[in-house]
């Protein structure tokens, strides 16, 4: 009796553990059902800009770092901006950056959008955030941020869904990557992403930096995108191998004018 | 660069329309834009600093080829000199990135060879043939706006081509 009542007693722990294991994760995002019923992010993204002289309005960049950059970093900075006032901007090289044009990007909080295409593809368990110029970031959901992650490209990346925002966490970012300008993002900088669709084809980006190294606090900015699902990919590259306006040994600007190898006579 | 139809050299006698001087707001926005294009190393991959962006200019010639390619599409066009009929400089004027252009319209087909353009653009500060492209007018008068993102393009689009046959 006690035998059959232990054998039964196994089985049914079994029986309910399988079960267990057998029944979706109930949290968006986890399965592919419930990825239908999330937000429609698919498509291309690209930065909403005005054609018609839009540039200035990614100043909202520079503006969310500027006044919060540590005194000798705002010097430095300061001076850069009093450079191009004049009219004096100078070749990176000159200012000790050496563009590393081939190297893997490196994300310091900008997704792209700008000469490159933003994609959000949803796998169950997993955002992935990719761009034409070669960003991937992998935001693994429900996973909590590991408080020694190491450094790398991309960071580490975490993600849920409150609602219909996508809140994604990153840490564990290359100090070396550059914010802005010359300055690097230094170490254990930490940022928050909220991604939510506006309107059925704007999509923004409200994030906030947090970068001890560098800021006095936290930096927010949001950014805004347009959907283009007609959009087939086109590799970006800054590669300067590819460039004719970087010299690809010393990095230095230049413009090289020479000739195509096929291009045609001049007109008779 | 000049060129005729067997040979190649490298002297220069460029003919070029007036240029134009930015407005005192079209310089701070040119200069907003640079400072914005500084802001990440993603936005952009050069500064810019080998044009004179404080001016731009015109040329008319023919369609040589357009390298349509990252990061930075190129236009190349023949331009005929003014004192020896028959003798061509060739320019060279970089544009927007491939993607950037797609984005208003343009086609790798945009600008056919062999087609008779007149071409807005910044000029090299060192005073070799080429620049910045701003824009092409075809000979039908329409214009085709280069990477209007990039710094001073949509405010120099602005202006209208000198008359044919004008000086510098």
């Amino acid at each position: 009796m006690n035998r059959a009542f232990a054998v039964a007693i196994a089985v049914g722990f079994v029986s309910s553990a399988a079960c267990a294991a057998d029944k979706p994760d109930a949290r968006p995002g986890m399965t592919y059902a419930s990825i239908e019923h999330l937000p429609d992010f698919s498509g291309w993204w690209y930065l909403d800009l005005d054609p018609n002289g839009g540039f200035q309005s990614l100043g909202v960049v520079f503006t969310a770092f500027a006044p919060l950059l540590k005194p000798e970093l705002a010097k430095q900075f300061n001076s850069f901006l009093a450079e191009a006032q004049a009219g004096a901007l100078v070749d990176p090289v000159d200012r000790g950056v050496r563009p590393d044009h081939c190297k893997p990007m490196v994300f310091t909080g900008f997704n792209g959008g700008f000469e490159d295409n933003v994609e959000l593809l949803f796998t169950p368990g997993r955002v992935t955030i990719t761009s034409e110029l070669g960003l991937l970031r992998r935001v693994y959901l429900y996973r909590p941020l590991p408080a020694d992650a190491d450094a790398s490209s991309m960071g580490t990346s975490v993600g849920h869904w409150e609602g219909s925002t996508l809140v994604v966490e990153t840490a564990g970012l290359d100090p070396d990557g550059i914010l802005m300008t010359d300055i690097k993002i230094g170490r254990n900088a930490h940022i928050v992403e909220r991604i939510s669709l506006k309107d059925k084809d704007r999509l923004e980006i409200a994030r906030e930096l947090v970068a001890p190294d560098v800021l006095t606090g936290p930096s927010n900015m949001t950014l805004a995108f347009r959907r283009d699902r007609e959009h087939v990919f086109h590799e970006a590259s800054h590669c300067a191998h590819d460039d004719r306006s970087v010299d690809p040994e010393t990095a230095r600007e230049r413009f090289d004018l020479t000739p195509p190898a096929d291009l045609p006579p001049p007109p008779h | 660069m000049s060129l005729d139809s067997t040979a190649a050299s490298f002297d220069r006698a460029p003919r070029l329309a007036p240029s134009v001087r930015p407005s005192a707001i079209a310089r701070r926005a040119l200069w907003l834009a640079f400072v914005c294009l500084w802001a990440s190393p993603a936005l952009a991959h050069h500064s810019y600093s080998m044009f004179d962006m404080t001016k731009s200019v015109f040329v008319e010639g023919t369609v040589a080829k357009v390298e349509w390619v990252n990061p930075h599409t190129f236009v190349w066009l023949y331009v005929e000199k003014a004192d020896t009929p028959g003798k061509y400089d060739l320019y060279a004027f970089e544009n927007g990135p491939i993607n950037m252009l797609t984005r208003t319209g343009w086609t790798k087909d945009s600008l056919r060879v062999g087609e008779k353009v007149t071409v807005q653009y910044f000029p090299l500060k060192d005073g070799k043939t080429g620049g910045s492209f701003v824009k092409a007018i075809h000979s039908d008068g329409t214009e085709l706006v280069g990477d209007k993102f990039a710094p001073g393009v949509a405010d120099a689009a602005k202006a209208a081509a000198p008359k044919a046959g004008a000086s510098q």
